[in-house]
């Protein structure tokens, strides 16, 4: 089922690029992209490692693992409104209605056969504790070998020299089971290719700021989390490629009047994956989300010298998975940088990491006079939208702002 | 007046509070202060966590000397955020907990303990001594062992009243004294004539539940608890295992990790280890059936709720999963499932 | 001698009186109200006098339901579950799978062969799908709540309530009754919302339900339309429902009291 939804993704998207062989059509390139990746991940024949969020995919790629994190499957479910079913799975195998949906929905698709079997499993420690105890239970279910990448939560030496320690571990690991070793020359390319998107994104990100800004809300959704699944590839760097030369050509044409962009706004954590017109609304009122929490550089270039080393250090220094004084000292300086009016906070229900310093965050906001709407909602599992009551919200916090 | 450390979480190694000169002081999360730290953290958190940091805004807490935290679980990790907001004069060390089990995450976490070490000692200008920790874990060492040898007791037979007595002399080692704490465990150690009717043997696990008052209502309904595995009970007095490693933060980190740990750290060698020690635990300690006891919103637990249940389903044991928060109000709503519980599996 | 047993739920009040043969002598089901005391002994009263015996007649009373320790004259007090398990095995002794769906809780029990409880599971402490969500969307629909189970009679589209919680549900049957839509599709809906939770509750305690015979106690079982609903989502022709399906619990708890002094 699920390879079939991929496999029409992939036609569907390359018919219509091939109509439009002029166009730019970035976020259509890196869909197909990512049906790509999914169509890879539900043919039997690839190397696959399911893992945590923030795994090093550049590293996996370059050792011929075909690798993604399971929240990208919630994701998917949730977008294509089939994800209830397996809700009610998991929910009926026990597993509370409490917890996170990404993860929810993804133990409803392992009970219900609906996911690759994976070759291994590599979890990460960040960016929170329930993802990883979803990955224990995909090991404990597939009985398959499960490496553990704990990323320190403070950035000190002993942390990075810890951190890159256990990823040369991890090259062992994956070698083992691949029975292929790590080729410098591949990792030297995959970190290349790193570097060269990681360059791309800033300048993306950096187009991304001009007021008014030549993002719709659309565009740059959810992009900074799911782009670090090919950023090690050259497809990768085509996408951001591509992606940095809509946007100069939105700029070039006057894409967004600067009549139409009444209010710059702050997207806080992930959007919401199903179909909820929360955008169009947005659109209505002049709102943009000029910036999403997510879509940030926060790493230095990779060293090829010092790959490990750079690894840990990337992985480590994500605002969102460090201290609450750190992540909030982030959203603040991108409020500043992209001048932004205000921000929203989707504090996604079962989110203990992302939304469990929900009031401090507001606070944060307060101290550098941003207004925050939090909105209690559900971002996968929409059983329990109250929809009118969240419209009402986001109508009255634009009205406020303008 | 001693001076007193606060810490939270049952990683924290007491000796060393100790050992620098401190008494521990757990705050556990039981206080009348009003319900505010959903305000400045989440309403959907772990209610351990929010009812200690109510403590916090309420200024329900007795003068500290300084706080340790342990990054433990999303929920910990956002205490240590708020207290920086709630308490902001207090001391604050963090500490980094891996996940998993094994040599490189063993070196990193002796590193922390001995980190904590150094900044315990310097916050009472006490020279570092390794000789005051190794004399504060082998008095530890000899709690455990008195704990341990109580539980074996309760095992064997039903005491009423022993499980709650056990509880408090848990809760004066960390809240008080370890010394008091043993000498308490060496009284108590040659228990009455056991009742030989009417409760049903059972174990019961999960995150937190230090209330003596919980054991006792626990007997009025039928259940005659036989082992317990809770952050407040046998995971917090953790034998530390020093003949295997002359390094004490070594011995330390290998001891926290390894023996009866929270559903938050796994081995990933064997995933779902926890399944197979609740049942092996189970087993061991003569119990009929397993009563899970877990707090809302608590992840590391409830994302392990499903494969513990298989487990004892395979091997016939009869299970009963409770959720609640930390107030003796959720437990009172628990008596019908209890009380049937107990009628299903007959005394 | 005769054997008393009384079933102090949130909702209502029952009383059953039964002789040495287990026949049932007397019953009753009165509204609890406030103050439990007073109907305890309301109902002890009514099934005493239709009955016509004295109360030192009884042998013993055992008391269940979420308010049997208030029953101060009890010889014992049993959980609803184990009642419920004792009293359909008295009326319909092949039941393996047990729906009682009461005033605030809902539960789903496993039988073995013998009628005693394997496994039992219950509703967490949000009263979706209980006695109580009922009279809330009853109360929403503005009917009387022994009119809800024949509401649905018709309806023909597949409307399902999305909100689980009885708060929430409200307002999404107040916004439907809003946008016009007929009372007997919301009635349907509800229905097939209770009986989903219901159905989740039974599978937690029964994977398979193959070759098992299921029957439903408590006052909702008298509801047509929500015991419909839940045969359909468990895909089963029928649920077997006892003729008083609010006694059942009390039924049990005075055979519990027969067995004890039999035993």
């Amino acid at each position: 089922m699920m390879y079939d939804h991929f496999d029409n993704a992939v036609k569907g998207i390359t018919d219509k690029l091939n109509q439009d062989p002029e166009g730019i059509n970035a976020r259509k390139k890196y869909v197909l992209e990512l049906s790509r990746l999914g169509k890879k991940l539900y043919s039997k024949d690839e190397n696959i490692a399911w893992c945590g969020v923030t795994a090093p995919f550049d590293l996996l790629g370059s050792m011929g693992v075909t690798s993604c994190f399971v929240e990208f499957v919630g994701a998917m479910l949730s977008s294509t409104q089939t994800a209830d079913y397996f809700f009610e799975e998991a929910e009926d195998s026990g597993f509370a209605t409490d917890s996170c949906a990404y993860h929810r929905a993804v133990m409803g698709a392992v009970l219900k056969n609906a996911m690759p079997r994976p070759d291994f499993i590599i979890g990460t420690s960040s960016p929170c504790t329930a993802g990883l105890a979803v990955m224990e239970n995909f090991a404990h279910q597939y009985k398959k070998d499960f490496f553990l990448l704990n990323v320190p939560q403070n950035y000190t030496q002993d942390a990075i020299k810890y951190l890159s320690a256990q990823l040369e571990e991890m090259v062992r690991f994956v070698s083992d089971h691949t029975k292929r070793p790590l080729s410098k020359q591949k990792l030297g390319i995959a970190l290349e290719n790193f570097n060269a998107s990681s360059q791309l994104l800033k300048e993306i990100y950096d187009l991304a700021k001009t007021k008014p800004s030549p993002v719709d809300n659309n565009i740059l959704k959810d992009f900074g989390t799911v782009i670090t699944l090919l950023m090690g590839t050259q497809e990768g760097v085509d996408i951001c490629q591509a992606f940095k030369d809509e946007l100069n050509h939105r700029i070039k044409t006057s894409f967004n009047h600067a009549s139409k962009e009444k209010i710059r706004l702050m997207w806080i954590q992930n959007r919401i994956q199903y179909p909820f017109p929360i955008n169009e609304m947005l659109d209505d009122l002049g709102a943009v989300i000029v910036v999403d929490e997510l879509n940030d550089v926060t790493w230095e270039p990779m060293d090829p010298d010092k790959p490990f080393e750079s690894i840990a250090k990337r992985m480590i220094s994500i605002p969102f998975s460090m201290d609450a004084s750190e992540r909030i000292k982030h959203l603040q300086d991108l409020a500043v940088a992209y001048r932004i009016d205000g921000a929203i906070n989707p504090c996604h229900w079962g989110c203990r990491q992302g939304t469990g310093i929900r009031g401090l965050i507001s606070k944060g906001f307060k101290d550098i006079n941003v207004p925050v709407l939090n909105l209690e909602i559900d971002c996968v599992d929409s059983r329990n939208l109250a929809k009118g009551q969240i419209e009402t919200r986001v109508e009255a916090f634009l009205e406020m702002l303008s | 007046m001693s001076k007193k450390i606060g810490f939270t979480c049952a990683y924290t190694p007491v000796p060393l509070i100790e050992a620098a000169g401190f008494s521990p002081f757990r705050i556990f999360p039981e206080s009348k202060a009003p319900d505010q730290a959903g305000h400045l953290l989440h309403d959907n958190l772990c209610p351990h966590v929010k009812k200690v940091l109510d403590r916090a805004l309420e200024d329900d807490l007795p003068e500290l000397e300084g706080m340790v935290f342990i990054n433990s679980c999303d929920s910990m990790r956002r205490l240590a955020d708020a207290w920086h907001e709630a308490r902001p004069d207090d001391p604050i060390v963090l500490l980094d907990l891996p996940s998993g089990i094994n040599s490189l995450s063993l070196d990193f976490l002796s590193k922390e303990y001995k980190r904590l070490a150094k900044i315990l000692f310097k916050w009472n200008s006490e020279p570092f001594s390794i000789k005051k920790i190794k004399n504060e874990v082998a008095k530890w060492n000899l709690l455990a062992a008195s704990v341990k040898k109580i539980e074996d007791t309760m095992s064997k037979d039903f005491f009423p009243g022993y499980a709650s007595g056990l509880q408090q002399i848990i809760n004066t080692a960390a809240t008080d004294s370890t010394d008091k704490a043993l000498l308490m465990a060496q009284n108590k150690i040659d228990p009455e004539k056991p009742v030989k009717d009417g409760q049903s043997p059972v174990f019961v696990f999960g995150n937190l539940l230090f209330d003596p008052k919980v054991y006792d209502l626990f007997e009025e309904w039928n259940v005659h608890v036989t082992a317990s595995d809770f952050c407040t009970t046998s995971r917090f007095v953790t034998p530390v295992d020093t003949a295997t490693d002359d390094n004490i933060f070594r011995a330390l980190a290998s001891s926290y990790m390894e023996q009866t740990p929270c559903a938050r750290t796994m081995d990933t060698a064997k995933p779902g280890d926890i399944a197979q020690k609740i049942v092996q635990r189970a087993k061991e300690s003569n119990a009929r059936g397993v009563i899970g006891f877990t707090l809302k919103f608590c992840d590391p637990y409830l994302a392990r709720i499903p494969m513990i249940r298989q487990a004892l389903q395979k091997e016939s044991i009869p299970f009963l999963m409770l959720e609640g928060d930390c107030t003796m109000g959720s437990m009172g709503q628990q008596q019908t499932r209890i009380e049937a519980f107990t009628e299903m599996l007959g005394v | 001698m005769i054997f008393l047993g009384i079933d102090i739920g949130s909702l209502s009040c029952d009383a059953v009186l039964i002789d040495e043969e287990k026949n049932i002598l007397a019953s009753s089901v009165i509204l609890t109200g406030a103050k439990n005391i007073e109907s305890i002994a309301r109902a002890k009263k009514n099934v005493l006098d239709a009955a016509g015996i004295m109360e030192k007649d009884i042998r013993s009373i055992i008391a269940t339901g979420y308010g049997r320790a208030r029953v101060k004259e009890k010889d014992a007090a049993v959980t609803e579950i184990t009642c419920h398990a004792k009293g359909i095995k008295h009326v319909i002794p092949e039941t393996r799978i047990l729906i009682d769906i009461g005033g605030q809780d809902s539960k789903a029990m496993l039988l073995d062969p013998d009628g005693n409880v394997v496994d039992f599971a219950m509703n967490d402490k949000c009263a979706a799908g209980t006695g109580r969500f009922l009279e809330a969307m009853a109360r929403a629909l503005e009917v009387d709540i022994t009119e809800l189970g024949d509401l649905d009679k018709g309806a023909t589209s597949d409307l399902v309530l999305s909100s689980m919680c009885t708060v929430f549900a409200e307002s999404e049957v107040i916004s439907l009754i809003a946008c016009g839509t007929e009372q007997k599709e919301i009635a349907k809906g509800l229905n097939r919302s209770i009986a989903a939770r219901t159905h989740s509750l039974v599978k937690r305690v029964a994977g398979n339900i193959d070759g098992l015979t299921v029957s439903m106690s408590g006052g909702v079982a008298r509801n047509k339309g929500v015991v419909k609903a839940i045969a359909q989502s468990m895909n089963l022709e029928k649920i077997n429902t006892p003729e008083t399906p609010d006694i059942i619990g009390a039924l049990g708890a005075a055979i519990i009291g027969f067995e004890k002094i039999h035993r």
